[in-house]
């Protein structure tokens, strides 16, 4: 069942009481708050996805709720917590939402170590993935909106999972997070799309989610291999510059954004080695994305 | 003294000759090297033991102001560790 074949009633009951939860595929999250925006953006933005029953068992239960005392009251703060263990400090009452978000980010990054997980958004067309490493500020998740709005199915805006038996990428869908000027120029370029609220001031700056694509939710279990690695950075001056990585060069910058490369080891610094070896790596520098979506389409990536 | 490469090394030696990375498991950390150099030291992974002289001597392409930086890499970054066996 579907999360948006609920009643708006019985899912907002079903998040105060933590009674419902949503399989992600590579991961099952169980919901707990009573925070009535938190509840009616979840359920837009999860409409699509498979709900788990209160009699399954959850990878995490998480929940989003006021801080109590006087942090209630006056300057009203939320926290984030994982079972009763609250990782963060509090952020400002109104972004709850973007707090649940990037709660359930972290609970992926801080646990799952039977996958390689990369900083990275992750797109697949004909069976070739893409993988978008990049860092904050980048423009990642601008291209990444485009380019699932354009035929491609998303498996992640954020976290690229990679199996550590096969090298695949399993998908890890998501909404995907626009910041600051993003925001309105992805509403202006797709005005159907289903868009959170904007919450201000957060340490990104402004701060929306985007509803991702029911193709992509469907599909939250079909992994996809990649095919080439791509770090993009957004250039205003430069319409679209190609560079080629060498191995090594690519190693490193996969490797430095790998959230869990100490960790796992041996099986990281293997799985980043087949990965590598596998794939070309480029680095673009762009201000146009239509151009960047054809040269990703033609899916030549070696010189 | 003696020395010897650390067991259990894990290397990648890149297809295009770009380096080569060596990863020490108990240290989780990578290095990273040319390619020119590191076929010399394929040769020492068998576990046998070598002097530092004589690892200099088989690096003939390095100066000996280019081969004091690398030995103290490399035992920094516990790829080559003193052989407690001699």
């Amino acid at each position: 069942m579907k999360l948006g074949e609920l009643s708006q009633l019985a899912v907002f009951n079903s998040l105060k009481n933590g009674n419902i939860g949503i399989d992600l595929g590579v991961v099952t999250f169980r919901i707990q708050t009573k925070l009535p925006d938190v509840q009616r953006i979840f359920a837009e933005l999860y409409a699509d996805y498979t709900i788990i029953t209160p009699e399954q068992s959850s990878d995490f239960q998480v929940a989003v709720k006021r801080v109590n005392l006087l942090r209630r009251w006056i300057r009203p703060q939320v926290e984030f917590s994982l079972d009763d263990y609250i990782p963060f400090l509090p952020l400002p009452r109104s972004q709850a939402y973007p707090l649940l978000e990037w709660g359930m980010n972290w609970c992926m990054a801080a646990h799952r170590h039977n996958y390689l997980l990369i900083h990275g958004a992750v797109l697949e067309k004909n069976g070739d993935a893409i993988i978008f490493p990049a860092p904050p500020g980048s423009g990642k998740s601008t291209l990444c909106a485009y380019l699932a709005n354009r035929g491609w199915r998303l498996l992640s805006d954020e976290m690229t999972v990679i199996s550590l038996d096969t090298g695949w990428v399993h998908p890890f869908v998501r909404p995907i997070c626009l910041k600051n000027n993003s925001i309105s120029l992805v509403k202006t370029w797709f005005p159907d799309i289903v868009v959170s609220n904007i919450a201000k001031d957060t340490v990104k700056g402004d701060v929306a989610h985007v509803k991702p694509p029911k193709d992509s939710v469907d599909k939250i279990l079909v992994p996809a291999k990649v095919k080439a690695i791509v770090l993009p950075k957004y250039s205003p001056d430069t319409e679209l510059d190609i560079f080629t990585l060498t191995k090594c060069d690519a190693f490193e910058a996969i490797s430095s954004n790998a959230f869990n490369e100490g960790m796992l080891g041996e099986a990281g610094f293997k799985a980043i080695r087949r990965l590598i070896e596998s794939t070309d790596t480029v680095e673009i520098h762009y201000n146009n994305l239509a151009v960047v979506a054809e040269f990703l389409e033609e899916g030549r990536f070696c010189a | 003294m003696y020395y010897k490469f650390v067991d259990n090394l894990i290397y990648y030696n890149a297809s295009d000759k770009s380096g080569v990375l060596f990863f020490v498991p108990f240290t989780a950390k990578k290095t990273r090297f040319s390619s020119d150099i590191t076929g010399v030291f394929l040769n020492y992974f068998d576990s046998s033991s070598f002097l530092k002289d004589d690892f200099r001597i088989s690096l003939s392409c390095l100066t000996p102001e280019q081969f004091e930086p690398l030995w103290n890499t490399l035992l920094a970054e516990y790829i080559v560790i003193e052989d407690k066996r001699i």
